[in-house]
């Protein structure tokens, strides 16, 4: 059965698998730092860092099966992958923000201080693993953008809030580690969890808003509806009437149904040239939009 | 909220527009031009937008789609006292190059000599 390669997919599997091999490396040093330390926001870090190494892994699962074709058994369906993956991933982060949050209380209702090795080890991980998140937020955002993808709109999302917690987690530790003769400084750490809970929290509502309304066919965009007139404003005199518009997401991909009356007496052919030269300016002006010109 | 106010005009059928057009609210204001036209030959019909402060990609399609409706039944489709949000959202849709807009209802009822 002939597959159809998924345009595009190079850069975003790219992208994608190195997420996965840094991540890998980030799970094992985590798991290094929580193994050989005492801290409630190394916990949650090991907790946070496993879920979106498993959420990366998807991405990159799925951008791999995306990418290697279609054989026509689901040709609107096969983007919505990418929307479930989505989903998944926000799933993920509700499930590392019950962890942390349960952890938190723990820790508030039974302060301790932090100790052990692990401390320096993380912070140094924190470090280093700060520049990598922002790299890779940055890259998938671009990425996004230019290729109209939900997951990697939604793994960019992931980045900046590894790249903010990689952030908080290393002036908690410091802070907990300098300030430790002052009583207070024993709630640092699980405050400093807390907060990246939250920013997990925004990170997972959006992702799962998104997700769910693209896989409710969702239409367009009003920038995106408002591209769909302007063609047709372009094009007026060419047409009788417009009947209808229809349009919807499944993952990167957009489908435009645009449905015109026209003269009985016209020539097939006129009709033809108006029809190729609408879908020509709206593929242009939507990116990964496919568009259908049907005649009333 | 939109609220939409058929007026009986001499010449012509006047609907005017108040509030904001949304994709809720663009049906009607679709069914209240057809009824507005209903019997008119040709059909001619001014939007009076003077108290319309927003509309969306879905109010555009309605005007799109009667403005074609009505120019190809040989009449005259006119949007008139257009404020000036509105104005921006028909000219960034390339609107302002294909309908009928005049300043205000006085303008546009020259534009149907009795």
């Amino acid at each position: 059965m002939h597959a159809v390669p998924h345009e595009g997919g190079g850069d975003r599997e790219s992208a994608t698998r190195t997420a996965v091999v840094a991540g890998g490396i980030d799970l094992a040093i985590t798991l290094a730092a929580l193994l050989a330390a005492h801290s409630a926001v190394i916990l949650a870090d090991f907790c946070k860092t496993s879920l979106e190494f498993m959420a990366v892994l998807l991405a990159w699962i799925t951008i791999r099966r995306i990418q290697r074709g279609v054989n026509h058994q689901f040709d609107y369906g096969v983007g919505k992958l990418e929307n479930l993956s989505s989903l998944i991933v926000g799933l993920l982060m509700f499930l590392c923000l019950v962890v942390i949050v349960a952890n938190a209380v723990r820790s508030l209702l039974h302060p301790a201080h932090i100790s052990g090795v692990g401390v320096w080890i993380s912070g140094v991980a924190q470090v280093v693993y700060a520049v990598v998140n922002s790299r890779l937020y940055l890259q998938s955002r671009r990425l996004g953008r230019e290729r109209n993808s939900p997951l990697l709109t939604a793994q960019a999302g992931l980045f900046l809030t590894k790249a903010v917690g990689n952030g908080f987690i290393l002036l908690s530790l410091a802070l907990s580690s300098l300030l430790g003769a002052y009583s207070w400084a024993l709630y640092i750490d699980p405050a400093a969890s807390l907060i990246i809970a939250s920013s997990i929290l925004f990170a997972a509502l959006g992702i799962f808003k998104n997700s769910t309304l693209d896989l409710l066919d969702r239409t367009l965009e009003e920038n995106q509806q408002i591209a769909i007139l302007r063609s047709l404003a372009k094009h007026f005199e060419r047409y009788e009437e417009l009947r209808e518009i229809r349009s919807r997401r499944s993952g990167s991909q957009v489908f435009v149904e645009i449905l015109l009356g026209f003269p009985p007496a016209q020539p097939a052919a006129e009709v033809e040239a108006v029809a190729r030269e609408l879908k020509a300016d709206l593929e242009k002006e939507i990116t990964g939009s496919r568009v259908t010109i049907a005649i009333a | 909220m939109l609220e939409i106010l058929p007026t009986p005009a001499e010449g012509f059928a006047l609907v005017t527009l108040r509030g904001d057009i949304n994709s809720a609210s663009a049906p009607q204001v679709e069914q209240a031009i057809t009824a507005a036209l209903a019997g008119q030959n040709p059909p001619r019909c001014v939007l009076d937008l003077s108290g319309l402060t927003y509309t969306s990609s879905a109010g555009l399609r309605v005007f799109l789609a009667c403005a074609k409706r009505i120019k190809t039944a040989g009449g005259t489709f006119v949007l008139c006292a257009v404020q000036p949000a509105v104005y921006d959202v028909l000219d960034v849709s390339g609107f302002t190059r294909i309908l009928t807009l005049a300043p205000d209802l006085a303008a546009a009822r020259l534009l149907f000599p009795s």
